[in-house]
């Protein structure tokens, strides 16, 4: 089996070897919400974090006895997967007020009760402020104070900072593997990439590195997936987990060759500070890191950066995926396409459903936009 | 529907010069209502498409003079607020914006500052008929912004496109309370060009959330300084939260009669309170409005047989009530039920503590806090839960009516928990898929006739 291959099977599961070691070896598994949970405190509290997701999900069925028709279907999913057993092998969730979707996940799970261990919701600010940040240190603390007592261990800084060190080496394989996709010859797809980012946030840090390592040894060594590109791609948005919905986006001659998604540059761009205190280095990176939408007072900073990015990797045009139900994406498409057209870089709004149906819609939408940008070129 | 520039403001002026001139005589005023009740009450058409809304609004020929009494005092405050509005786009002082759930008197404490509450336009936008909120929505939707955003910061992004709101000079927004404003406000933002303070507001009601919210007040009143170039008149803030702290005991008092039983029947008067706050607060007409109610509901807690005769059974609004169509008079006089509370209209406010500027500005964050739809739609679930428990209990509520409201991703997202307190209570619930702004998606002829069926199967009616 290539490395490949076993990147697709993890990200394809719910569940996996390396956390089952793991759990043997007496590291419990923490389930988390969105980028702005440092993992480094759960690890550094000996266990391991791990992203929550949808895949393999079976549906909505159970979710929607709790969430409404109007709830986002990430999180409708996401909990029926918790009803029926999927998550029972975690030890705990730290969920966060990503958006008002995810907070209402951690009020209906908390209620539901699946057996996932705790529940902790993490509140984050909604502005990188200097008073966001100190609010955002002190909620860090809370859920210091949290893990502590959880797990029985001191949170010292000596631990913090052996933890940061080995995430920080983490997002800089990942760095090196999404900056290889700046070249014309392309050594990796999009859906390949979110493979990869499904996979390694599924697993113990320490083993991600091993495989993040072996995958970029593929690359060195000169991999080609794609020799020359028709269109190339930058996508942006929220949630974003589905490999058949990039398989679908890469299907007709384009690839994806940056993003900022939550699975994705927002996960391992920029390095957590080391040398000073490691709390507040962690509180700097995640509240200050490149921004989603639920950032009130960085609008304009995300959308230089898709503008930044579109031209460092010379990307033709940006997809923005929005799931249905999302405001936050809603408002922030809005803002961006009429930024991008202002500087002539075409774009496309895609809303779909999790896992959802409509492929025959979404992709003759997909085939028509490319089919404008290739026309106007 | 066209909408001439600044229409909607100056209908609401128009109606709140009348409503001030008329209301002086309320006996006057009553027999009048009520004559023109045939012709108004029952739906919207052509004829009465104008004037239905303010028919609405002071109770659709349902209120005793003293309730149009008092409610005078809101018209004079609505007028002196709008009219402010008009003379700021007409150049005499810079307007600023403020998110609704913001104390308005960050802005208001200026001695030269217009302020300005753009979601105002989720009531307001009706004084031209119903179409009013759909022309606003139908701009938003023709720009291509997505209807997955509330309806009512829709609205307030229509109106801004249909020049129906002056551009700001500044902007202080608000984390609060869900996706749809938090967006909006970037939105707002964004296509106005207006220089803007975000604040972020408290997760919980504890005392450190709160003072983070106090801290951010300080500063986005710093901001305004700097930004507009003048003064912050803090004697005048004083008095502004000692006038407040005079309405909110009389709010408070008034939500405790609607407890009763008979209730004296003021959760409409109380709802007008909540939106008279948003735009007024610190304005002592706002006082003389909530004594004069104090003084009906007073009166009728003497007097419970004149009310018994009303009251068939109790109910609980769990949500915002519908704003396109007023319906708690329409269910009063057509079942005999009597909404005693909603979210909205629930008034269990703090007393400021007036020792220090300090003080009062923690004060003024939890005043704000505790206001209806912030009060439950922020932080955990408990906040909502906790809240309608205690309103069933308190209000001793027959049955519960949530609307449903689109806009409201997080409450509908507590449907099951919700289900489950009324269960535990044993009493009925009633969840609607409307959208309380926008007549599109359920028509008050559809509302009615859901709320028609679950009054008639629970046994509220036959």
């Amino acid at each position: 089996m290539t490395i490949f291959h076993e990147i697709r099977q993890l990200a394809q599961s719910t569940d996996n070897d390396y956390l089952t070691r793991a759990r043997q070896q007496g590291h419990p598994t923490v389930g988390i919400f969105c980028s702005y949970v440092p993992e480094e405190m759960i690890h550094a509290a000996g266990a391991v974090p791990y992203r929550m997701r949808a895949v393999a999900s079976e549906g909505t069925s159970l979710g929607d006895t709790y969430f409404s028709s109007a709830n986002c279907s990430f999180v409708r999913r996401v909990l029926d997967k918790g009803l029926r057993g999927d998550f029972d092998f975690l030890d705990g969730i730290v969920f966060m007020n990503g958006c008002d979707h995810n907070r209402r996940l951690f009020d209906n799970w908390s209620y539901a009760g699946p057996d996932t261990g705790f529940n902790y919701m993490l509140f984050v600010p909604h502005g990188r402020s200097e008073a966001c940040l100190a609010q955002y240190g002190h909620e860090l603390a809370k859920l210091g104070r949290f893990l502590e007592g959880r797990f029985g261990t001191e949170l010292t800084a000596d631990r913090l900072r052996r933890s940061v060190a080995l995430y920080n080496r983490k997002r800089a394989l990942l760095q090196e593997i999404a900056d290889s996709r700046r070249a014309a010859v392309l050594p990796i797809s999009g859906t390949e990439f979110l493979s990869l980012m499904l996979a390694v946030t599924a697993v113990p840090v320490e083993d991600a590195i091993a495989l993040l390592e072996q995958v970029l040894a593929e690359l060195r060594a000169g991999r080609v997936h794609t020799e020359k590109a028709v269109l190339r791609l930058f996508v942006t948005g929220s949630c974003l987990e589905e490999l058949s919905h990039m398989e679908l986006v890469e299907s007709a001659g384009a690839v994806v060759v940056a993003d900022a998604i939550c699975l994705g540059a927002r996960y391992f761009e920029r390095p957590v500070a080391v040398g000073g205190d490691p709390m507040t280095a962690l509180a700097e990176r995640y509240l200050r890191n490149l921004s989603c939408p639920r950032m009130m007072d960085d609008t304009a900073g995300r959308i230089d950066h898709v503008r930044e990015r579109v031209s460092s990797f010379g990307a033709d045009a940006v997809i923005l995926e929005k799931l249905e139900f999302c405001s936050m994406m809603s408002g922030e498409s809005y803002i961006a396409s009429h930024e991008l057209r202002k500087v002539d870089i075409p774009s496309i709004t895609l809303t779909r459903e999790l896992y959802g149906g409509g492929v025959g819609q979404l992709r003759t939408r997909i085939q028509a936009f490319y089919e404008k940008v290739i026309n106007r070129s | 529907m066209e909408l001439k520039p600044y229409e909607i403001i100056e209908s609401v002026i128009a109606g709140a010069r009348l409503g001030t001139k008329v209301l002086d005589s309320p006996h006057l005023a009553w027999l009048g209502v009520k004559a023109a009740a045939p012709l108004l009450f029952h739906r919207e058409h052509r004829l009465n498409r104008a004037g239905r809304f303010g028919f609405q609004k002071i109770g659709s020929s349902r209120w005793s003079p003293g309730e149009l009494a008092a409610y005078k005092h809101d018209c004079i405050a609505t007028l002196a607020f709008f009219q402010r509005v008009l003379d700021a786009r007409d150049g005499r002082e810079p307007l600023v914006w403020l998110g609704w759930p913001l104390p308005i008197e960050v802005a208001s404490g200026f001695d030269d500052v217009a302020a300005f509450v753009p979601e105002a336009f989720m009531a307001i936008a009706n004084m031209v008929g119903t179409d009013g909120h759909v022309a606003c929505l139908e701009a938003v939707e023709r720009e291509g912004i997505s209807d997955d955003i509330c309806a009512m910061d829709r609205i307030s992004l229509g109106a801004y496109l249909l020049e129906q709101i002056p551009t700001p000079a500044a902007i202080v927004s608000v984390a609060h309370p869900c996706d749809a404003s938090r967006t909006t406000s970037q939105l707002m933002e964004y296509i106005s060009g207006a220089p803007a303070y975000t604040i972020d507001t408290a997760y919980t009601k504890e005392d450190a959330d709160v003072a983070l919210y106090s801290k951010n007040l300080f500063e986005a009143i710093a901001f305004l300084e700097d930004t507009l170039g003048r003064k912050y008149n803090w004697d005048k803030f004083r008095r502004m939260v000692a006038v407040l702290n005079e309405q909110n005991r009389y709010l408070n008092e008034i939500t405790h009669m609607n407890q009763s039983i008979p209730s004296a029947g003021l959760s409409l008067g109380l709802q007008t309170a909540w939106g008279s706050k948003i735009t007024g607060a610190g304005n002592p007409e706002l006082v003389k409005s909530a004594k004069a109610m104090y003084n009906v509901g007073r009166f009728r807690l003497r007097y419970p047989q004149l009310r018994r005769k009303v009251e068939k059974f109790r109910i609980i609004v769990a949500d915002m009530p519908i704003v396109f169509s007023e319906m708690s008079m329409w269910i009063e006089k057509t079942f005999g039920g009597v909404v005693v509370g909603d979210y909205i209209g629930d008034a269990i406010f703090p007393e400021i503590d007036c020792t220090s500027l300090e003080t009062m500005m923690m004060g003024v964050a939890r005043d704000r806090l505790y206001m209806g739809m912030v009060k439950q739609a922020h932080g955990a679930a408990r906040e909502t839960v906790d809240d309608l428990e205690r309103q069933i209990e308190q209000f001793s509520a027959d049955c519960v009516i949530q609307n449903g409201h689109q806009g409201c991703k997080h409450n509908r997202a507590l449907q099951r928990i919700v289900k489950d307190v009324c269960r535990r209570h044993d009493i009925p619930i009633l969840i609607m898929e409307a959208d309380i702004f926008d007549k599109r998606v359920m028509s008050e002829a559809e509302i009615k006739r859901e709320l028609t069926n679950f009054f008639v199967a629970n046994g509220f009616a036959s």
